[in-house]
């Protein structure tokens, strides 16, 4: 009998310890509970409408799960929330299934408005000089909104079938998706919304993103066999390093004058120069297949990564510093972490 | 296997067969017969139900609200009217076989059959076996089998049956029977057509459900000519044509729409003496989909299976009390795709078996099986079965059976571009049954305890590659008890009727020791019909236990157990012509309610039917 309420007391103690996580499930206070911290986007099951989304104070101290519906009548975002992104007090969550992109306030995550029109499969966004950019894979446009109102401005025709999108003070530069057969960055003018040039490049398109303070924008191409970064100045490819040993590199971050991208199950870093391919990882999470770093960022030196968990189970975020030291591992209390978002 | 194989395979059925001579004056003949004639022989040491042809006709909705009612079977629909997915004794969509008179129909590329996209109301006889059944009936018999049989009637007659239903979201409902016969022949011709607008209100959403309209058309003939007392010859068509839009999850989701279509020909020469049973069938079975992933526009992407299929059974009567059987089956499947996972495929099976059934007296016997499989298409496996029932006294039946079972990959499991495995094995399954009955006077009662243990589940799984694969994964142990009674009851003109059923399904992951998604742990049945004169009352109630969507059986996600009642008032009138009319309410506590996650169910709603029996 004293054995089994030793096991009974050491069980209890290990739960309290482990409920020291500080999962906040109930309704937060504040005016601005989101704010410094990340949100985190769970894109649900395809065709199950379960979308929601998480948050993660900056000192991680604080977390919440389920911030969408806790605002919103246990409402979720809809099917497959794709991306996110930030302006003035709003955040607007692209949700790729339902063709719809949810206004909410960046702090409350309380709905706002919801935009419709035009959109097709809308898959990323990007939201410059007060507009909305959306890239949409079914109808092969750039949608163009009105940020304030919500309107509907104009559209422009792509090539090849549009992933990620990004933009700097002349252009906007949309990536085709990595199944696409033309393997392209198209450049749009900001000042008159005509597709300037396609930029072609060997390998599948793998990520894009846009360094504020330069212009330059960094695309990653790969397969199997190769990894690639281009810089991409203007209108034109400035410079590219490759790698054969780090093969079907993915997505493209920049974190403090650093450029990240992943292979496999692991992170690796460069300068913003690009002076080489770096082939020495940061560090390695653990391996899931297909769900390994189903979402990827880093920010304020801190990587974030989320194993999808073959979209069975709910998605456990993990965070980490750049030595590898795991910081942070929680699960989201949703379906398919996708990415990370500094509000 | 190649061509000279198979044609000299089935001339030495034919052989064989013709041989069964006429030599015999004695055979009784039966006037109603089913033409899966192993079912009520061959599984004595299992449970068979047989739905109340009362309750098949006065039914309204699909197959999957048939079932839903009437058995344990828990159903995953992806919205009123749209795909719907069985999970019968904690097991999985493809471990439910459906059987068309005797003949396994599951979809060949997807393994299951879909309970919404299948016609009912032509079958005289549709069962449920609940247990494992792949020795007789192939791939998929492990959590059970639902069988729909076409009765043949040789006797004098000329019966024609028309019934005529309108109901709520404009749902019409159209079947005509005939049923023809004498001595010698017997025809039926059944034509059915549903549809509906399917648009019931969404409270949640605070809209209708959109999107979600279908229709299906179903033609069905059997014909059965008796040459002379060994020899007949039996015929059975199947004809189905449909189309379903998928109702929208969101209001402005982009639309979609499925269609799907099947035929089943089988043609039965049949020759019975004293000593042999010989049977040969002959089957043709298309099945064919298209589906339109950006509705208003005709894209569209779909695929087709072709089979071929060649049965021999031969019951030999060793003596008065033991039959062996021989089995044999050959099977040709060719697919095909458009626009979709494989272009080309095809796969042929031949399997032997062979039974043996031993009736030790009135009161017990036993039944062996044993059935092997050849193809190159996936590891080939030895299937098995042993039962044994004996009724120690009056009224009182004890039934145990143990069988090995199997559901082979699907041709998307298999060629499917990309994430399709040429090395998958068949899930594979060992159960163990035992069943108690009791008949006593107007009460009926029975107690099922099982276990089953399935290995290699198939799996679409993401890898590295950014694609999902097939693979055999998981192992899975269901342990389930099923209780099912019924009491019959009447005095003067006052008939009562009273039926239920229960299930606890204890279904996990042997690594996680989570249960299943989708799987009820609890779910209730019942009924109770009251007959006066010729008004007749019925009450029916469902209570579904609460399922997991996650893995991990997280709670926030669970989908809540729900109560739902439907409640039918019938009047019969006519003498020459009989006719009823039926006013029907379903889900009459306006329940709202989901069985798979945000797919929101209809509220309550009304049909009315005709029935004209002329």
């Amino acid at each position: 009998m004293k054995k089994v309420l030793l096991s009974i007391s050491l069980v209890a103690l290990l739960y309290s310890c482990s409920s020291d996580d500080n999962v906040n499930t109930g309704i937060p206070t504040g005016d601005k509970p989101y704010s410094n911290g990340v949100i985190i986007l769970n894109e649900g099951n395809f065709q199950s409408s379960n979308a929601n989304a998480s948050y993660i104070s900056n000192d991680l101290s604080v977390q919440h799960n389920s911030i969408f519906s806790t605002a919103n009548n246990s409402e979720f975002i809809g099917d497959v929330a794709q991306s996110l992104a930030f302006y003035k007090d709003f955040a607007f969550i692209v949700v790729n299934n339902s063709n719809t992109i949810e206004v909410v306030n960046r702090y409350t995550f309380q709905k706002v408005a919801q935009i419709t029109q035009e959109l097709s499969l809308p898959r990323r966004i990007v939201v410059k000089n007060s507009k909305i950019y959306v890239t949409n894979s079914a109808s092969k446009k750039v949608t163009i909104y009105n940020a304030d109102n919500y309107q509907f401005i104009t559209s422009v025709e792509l090539d090849a079938d549009p992933e990620y999108i990004v933009a700097n003070n002349n252009y906007v530069y949309v990536q085709s998706n990595s199944y696409a057969s033309q393997k392209v960055v198209e450049v749009i003018s900001l000042s008159d919304n005509v597709n300037v040039t396609d930029l072609t490049f060997e390998y599948a398109s793998n990520g894009l993103a846009v360094d504020n303070a330069s212009g330059n924008v960094y695309a990653v191409t790969s397969d199997a066999t190769k990894s690639e970064i281009h810089m991409i100045s203007g209108l034109t490819v400035s410079k590219t390093v490759s790698s054969n040993a780090v093969t079907s590199a993915r997505y493209a971050v920049i974190d403090n004058n650093n450029f990240y991208f992943v292979s496999a199950n692991n992170v690796y870093k460069t300068s913003l120069q690009l002076t080489s391919f770096p082939e020495t990882k940061v560090l390695s999470v653990e391996e899931n297949g297909f769900s390994t770093f189903y979402g990827f960022n880093v920010i304020d030196n801190k990587v974030y990564s989320a194993d999808a968990k073959g979209f069975t189970d709910n998605g456990v975020v993990s965070i980490y510093d750049l030595n590898g030291a795991l910081l942070k591992q929680f699960s989201t209390g949703a379906i398919g972490p996708n990415g990370f978002y500094k509000n | 296997m190649n061509k000279k194989w198979s044609v000299s395979l089935l001339f030495s059925i034919l052989a064989c067969h013709i041989y069964a001579q006429e030599n015999n004056q004695h055979t009784e003949l039966e006037e109603l017969i089913i033409t899966d004639d192993k079912l009520r022989t061959h599984n004595l040491s299992q449970t068979i139900r047989k739905i109340n042809d009362t309750v098949v006709k006065t039914s309204n909705g699909s197959l999957t609200d048939l079932l839903l009612f009437n058995s344990s079977i828990y159903f995953k629909e992806n919205g009123f009217g749209m795909v719907s997915s069985p999970s019968f004794r904690g097991t999985t969509a493809q471990q439910t076989s459906v059987v068309w008179n005797g003949l396994r129909i599951n979809s060949l590329l997807l393994g299951q059959t879909d309970f919404n996209s299948i016609s009912y109301k032509e079958y005289n006889d549709i069962s449920i076996k609940p247990g494992g059944g792949s020795v007789l009936y192939g791939s998929g018999a492990i959590g059970g089998t639902i069988h729909l049989n076409n009765e043949l009637k040789f006797s004098n007659h000329f019966d024609n049956e028309l019934q005529l239903t309108y109901g709520s979201y404009n749902t019409y409902r159209v079947n005509y029977n005939l049923s023809a016969g004498n001595d010698k022949w017997s025809t039926q011709i059944n034509i059915n057509r549903n549809q509906s607008d399917n648009d019931f209100d969404i409270e949640k959403q605070k809209r209708k459900n959109l999107n979600g309209q279908y229709w299906n058309n179903s033609i069905n003939t059997s014909i059965g000519y008796r040459i002379n007392r060994t020899h007949d010859i039996r015929f059975f068509s199947h004809i189905y044509d449909d189309e379903r839009h998928f109702s929208l999850i969101s209001a402005n989701q982009i639309k979609t729409k499925y269609q799907n279509q099947s035929a089943r020909n089988l043609l039965q020469w049949k020759a019975t003496t004293q000593k042999i049973n010989s049977i040969v069938r002959l089957a043709y079975i298309n099945e064919n989909y298209r589906y339109f992933d950006y509705l208003p526009s005709d894209r569209h992407s779909g695929g087709e299976v072709n089979s071929n299929i060649i049965k021999y059974d031969l019951d030999y009567k060793l003596t008065e009390k033991i039959v062996v059987s021989l089995l044999m089956d050959y099977q040709h499947n060719k697919g095909k795709g458009n626009g979709s996972g494989f272009a080309q495929a095809q796969q042929e099976i031949l399997s032997s078996g062979l039974l043996l059934k031993h009736t030790l007296s009135t009161k017990s016997g036993y039944e062996l099986g044993i059935k092997k499989e050849f193809t190159k298409a996936y590891e080939n496996p030895l299937l098995y079965s042993a039962g044994f029932y004996i009724s120690p006294i009056e009224n009182y039946t004890i039934k145990l059976n143990g069988s090995k079972n199997y559901r082979i990959p699907t041709f998307n499991d298999i060629y499917w571009e990309p994430g399709g495995n040429k090395n998958l094995k068949p899930e594979s399954s060992y159960q163990a049954d035992l069943s108690q009955e009791i008949n006593w006077k107007n009460w009926q009662f029975s107690a099922n305890v099982y276990a089953i243990f399935i290995d290699d589940m198939i799996r679409w799984l993401p890898t590295n590659e950014g694609y999902w694969q097939a693979s055999n994964t998981n192992k899975v142990t269901v342990k389930g008890v099923e209780l099912f009674s019924a009491y019959r009851l009447h005095f003067g003109s006052h008939h009562i009727n009273v039926q239920g059923t229960y299930a606890y399904t204890d279904s996990r992951d042997n690594e996680t020791e989570k249960q299943l998604i989708y799987v009820p742990f609890h779910k209730i049945t019942g009924s109770i019909q009251y007959r006066y004169k010729n008004l007749s009352l019925q009450l029916q109630g469902l209570m579904n236990g609460k399922v997991y969507t996650t893995t991990s059986n997280d709670e926030n996600s669970a989908i809540d157990p729900y109560t739902l009642f439907n409640t039918q008032l019938s009047y019969r009138f006519g003498k020459k012509n009989e006719q009823m009319f039926a006013f029907e309410i379903k889900n009459a506590s306006d329940k709202m309610y989901e069985n798979t996650l945000n797919r929101p169910m209809p509220g309550r709603n009304y049909t009315i039917q005709y029935i004209l029996k002329f």
